[in-house]
């Protein structure tokens, strides 16, 4: 099937009710069988037999002169009262069984998750023909036959979903506002088990029908004369060569019901699941995959010079690690493309730590990797950002794959904040830091690439590197797996480490430890950094320069003192605002901002904040304001009114954070 | 309001308690008091909380909420006690049922304890948004569809619903961002003074607590190694933990706000 996976869950829905139709057709058809059919399909006319397909009888007699448009139609009133009584009664049971076994745990779910087991693994017509050899055939005897072993998998995946949840803290939520066990599960575990088994049901309709017409076929199912599709087929089949028409609409109608609810069940599971699995398998893409087109335009429309000219800091004592000059990112968004960053413009210093600051959907994450090609490949990047000066300069928008291998990993390193998920949980911590040695081009023999993985696990700030690097990553703790991280970044002896909240899922007590890592790795090799943070105490710990970011732009960037303690800017003040201080009275309470976080850098014609801003005038919403320098020319703030810079007559401060 | 006195729990549960991981933990929570219970991942934090709660039994000591032993109550009474006790969590995301909306979602205790008809409790389910500072429309939408503050607000009025004597908070502000935690601090702060609760705040943020509880209790591996009014274990701690504790809290100390002239 094509298209899907990307549609909203909306346009599913739609798709999958017009791949229902056949089904929906077949239940309509069912239920007026006794006002669509012309003729009643028991009535014998033995004068009338076997006549072929006339304006009387559309699709001919049988034998027995009985009209055969007639006892299809009841034969799908037949097949969808069975199916509906064998999936009402399979679906109640197991899916309740499934429920209740997975909620208790335990022997209960030991027991029930075995006798699923065994009914799955039974051939089903084994069973059926089993419990008909003993009560005998009869339309009630084949709904308990079908049902018996058609409820198995309802509680196979009723369980499943039931267990997963069983220990989510939404149950112990329940339990404490006073919820009994058959509440808890009848109106909050039953009905999200329900829906994968409704799912599966729309498959199993097929399986059902068939088994119905098998059975029935056998001479075990629905007794003549009443009209059923297998029993039609079994009376059709000795004239298969003189009557077609009695055999082929039976055939073709159980055909299509068939058919019908495999397309319906596949179609239903992919709206469950396709998307998922997919956003799964995309990043991964992300860094095997060839650079998009979009941005290999983007660079044949760069400058050929590596520094852009017209900026403000090409002067020869400013020395750049990384410039980035414009630096926008987009993603395709029904059928546009939406910036999720536009106009950045930061530079990082030899030996010096940037701080790109901001909220969950700042961007800042995106802009920290945007250089460095580690983006979705679905993202477009423009602009341009520069790695180091002279003649060693790189333009790093939208170089090829392979040039991409000679930066990333040689002349930058990147951390990401969860190693958990970064580090093979297959490998030693050795072979992860062996192979980055391999890679940055360092690595000799065995005994001579390992002894540079200990000294990187050391600078990493690893006191017994040989123990570490036989460890697996699950054996070290949150902060040792980060150093780990940190001593693979290292192993190019890159110019720039790129860290994104590097210390945010550990421990204080760890994450100053590591805080004064990085620190040393700056003081000590004059490595340069640009750290992702939410957290504006850690980066005031840590930054040399800070850019705080809103909505996709920078608003205020600066030297740290700078931003910290003359703000400019009224998001970095209220940022301050909300971040607790020992010292002040318990109860005290948060200065806060209005409204919510703005999402992106388009959304707003003027400034992105003036919503929220409680000095906004009539101008902000108009006008996106520029950064513009203040007092001192590394100090920029993107703010019309500049309520931190200082009165040309005033006192320096006055009216500053 | 809340009296924890020498309690000891761990895995096995029953009783027959195999590795504690709490032990000898004594708290005293008053009527209108936040209480900061800090400590680093792993101490035993949420171990305590399930016990306070009622969800999981100790092997020693006694929890008692207004007077009442939390673990010698059974069935039906125990399910009334637990009115008075009520738990929010740090991902709201996970403790609020996906497929209901808000207003479900806050009417659910009122309809599991049997309180008023479905219009008082229309009537409560709006009061309980207004309380939050929700707007009457989002209870409309589905936690998918609301913001992390949003949710953590609607779990904060869900807590609330049965006016609970004791409100315990589990790193119910961790996963916010900072204007959005100094949000939901406020809001908890506002409602304290206003309900009279008292508040149990789990965290391993000392800084978030520093500013909020009236008292600090920290934990470490288990045991209570220091607690004292808010002031004094910021200023004067006298446990080596809650010194480390203190010097590793990452701090604003620029000596912004203090020296504010807009105050």
């Amino acid at each position: 099937m094509t298209g899907g996976p990307r549609d909203p869950a909306g346009r599913v829905w739609v798709r999958a009710v017009l791949v229902a139709m056949p089904l929906i057709l077949f239940a309509i058809v069912g239920v007026l069988a006794p006002v669509l059919a012309p003729a009643d399909p028991t009535a014998n006319d033995l004068a009338a037999g076997l006549l072929p397909p006339s304006p009387e009888h559309v699709l001919g007699t049988d034998q027995l002169g009985r009209d055969q448009l007639s006892r299809l139609l009841y034969g799908a009133q037949i097949s969808l009262a069975v199916t509906s009584a064998v999936l009402a009664v399979s679906l109640t049971a197991g899916a309740a069984i499934g429920a209740v076994a997975g909620y208790l745990g335990g022997w209960a779910d030991r027991v029930v998750s075995r006798v699923i087991d065994v009914v799955v693994s039974l051939p089903g017509m084994l069973v059926a023909l089993a419990v008909i050899g003993v009560r005998g055939p009869g339309v009630e005897n084949l709904v308990l036959a079908l049902s018996l072993w058609s409820w198995a998998p309802y509680a196979r995946i009723a369980r499943a979903r039931v267990a997963g949840m069983r220990g989510s803290p939404h149950l112990d939520a329940l339990r404490l506002l006073g919820a009994g066990r058959g509440r808890v599960i009848g109106r909050h575990l039953l009905p999200p088990a329900l829906a994968p088994c409704l799912v599966y049901a729309s498959t199993d309709v097929g399986t059902i029908v068939l088994g119905v017409a098998t059975l029935s076929f056998l001479g075990l199912g629905v007794a003549p004369p009443h009209a059923e599709w297998g029993q039609m087929l079994i009376e059709g089949r000795p004239f298969l060569a003189s009557a077609w028409w009695l055999a082929y609409p039976p055939g073709i109608a159980i055909t299509a019901v068939v058919f019908a609810s495999n397309l319906l069940g596949e179609r239903l599971a992919a709206g469950e699941e396709r998307p998922s699995v997919l956003r799964m398998v995309r990043p991964g893409r992300a860094r095997s995959g060839q650079t998009p087109e979009p941005a290999r335009a983007a660079v044949t429309a760069e400058p050929p010079a590596p520094i852009p000219p017209g900026s403000a800091h090409g002067s020869p004592e400013h020395q750049t690690v990384l410039l980035v000059r414009d630096l926008s990112v987009s993603y395709p968004d029904r059928g546009e493309r939406r910036r999720v960053v536009a106009g950045m413009s930061y530079e990082v210093r030899p030996g010096q730590i940037l701080a790109l600051v901001g909220e969950t959907g700042s961007g800042k994450t995106t802009a920290a990797l945007a250089p460095f090609g580690l983006l979705d490949p679905d993202a477009r990047v423009t602009g341009s950002a520069v790695l180091g000066t002279g003649p060693g300069a790189r333009q790093l928008v939208g170089p090829a794959p392979g040039e991409r291998r000679q930066i990333n990993g040689r002349r930058v390193g990147v951390v990401f904040q969860d190693s958990a998920a970064v580090l093979n949980p297959l490998r030693t911590i050795g072979a992860h830091v062996d192979e980055a040695v391999r890679n940055a081009g360092r690595g000799g023999r065995r005994a001579a690439t390992r002894r540079v993985s200990e000294e990187l696990l050391r600078l990493a700030g690893l006191p017994d590197p040989a123990a570490v690097a036989r460890a697996s990553p699950h054996q070290l703790s949150g902060g040792m797996r980060q150093r780990a991280q940190i001593a693979m970044a290292l192993a190019g002896e890159p110019e720039l480490l790129v860290a994104d909240e590097p210390t945010s899922a550990l421990d204080v007590t760890v994450q100053a430890q590591l805080l004064a890592v990085l620190a040393r790795l700056r003081d000590e090799l004059a490595m340069s950094m640009v750290i992702v943070s939410h957290d504006l105490a850690v980066v005031a710990r840590l930054a040399d320069s800070v850019a705080v970011m809103y909505a996709g732009r920078i608003v205020e960037s600066g030297p740290l003192a700078a931003v910290i303690n003359n703000c400019d800017h009224p998001y970095t003040r209220g940022l301050l605002d909300a971040v607790p201080r020992p010292g002040t009275a318990p109860g005290t309470r948060f200065r806060t901002m209005p409204g919510q976080a703005g999402t992106g850098p388009d959304d707003a014609e003027g400034c992105g904040f003036a919503p929220r801003c409680p000095l906004a005038t009539a101008a902000c919403v108009h006008e996106p304001p520029a950064l513009e320098t203040l007092v001192r020319a590394a100090h920029r703030s993107a703010c019309l009114h500049h309520p931190g810079r200082p009165a040309a007559a005033g006192g320096r401060g006055a009216d500053s954070c | 309001m809340l009296e924890i006195v020498g309690v000891t729990a761990g895995h096995g549960g029953g009783g027959r308690d195999v590795t504690p991981v709490i032990e000898d933990v004594t708290i005293r929570v008053a009527a209108g008091e936040i209480v900061g219970l800090v400590g680093e991942s792993g101490c035993g934090k949420t171990t305590l909380a399930r016990v306070v709660t009622g969800l999981h039994r100790p092997s020693a000591g006694v929890v008692r909420v207004a007077g009442v032993d939390v673990h010698a109550l059974r069935g039906r009474d125990l399910r009334a006690h637990r009115r008075q006790i009520q738990m929010v969590f740090q991902d709201p995301y996970l403790t609020l049922s996906p497929r209901q909306t808000v207003r479900q979602a806050l009417a659910e205790p009122l309809r599991i304890h049997r309180v008023g008809d479905a219009r008082s409790r229309s009537a409560r389910v709006r009061e309980l948004l207004d309380l939050v500072g929700l707007d009457p429309q989002v209870g409309e939408r589905r936690p998918a569809r609301l913001s992390g503050g949003q949710r953590q607000r609607v779990a904060i009025a869900r807590a609330l619903a049965l006016e609970p004597r004791l409100l315990i908070c589990d790193e119910p502000v961790t996963a916010l961002d900072v204007s959005v935690q100094a949000k939901v601090l406020n809001l908890l702060c506002d409602l304290r003074d206003r309900l009279e609760f008292g508040c149990l705040f789990i965290t391993h943020d000392l800084a978030v607590v520093s500013q909020l509880a009236d008292r600090i209790a920290v934990m470490r591996c288990g045991r209570i190694v220091e607690q004292g009014p808010t002031r004094d274990i910021t200023a004067h701690p006298v446990h080596p933990y809650t010194r480390a504790l203190l010097a590793a809290t990452p701090i604003m100390d620029t000596g912004i706000s203090a020296a504010d002239p807009r105050d």
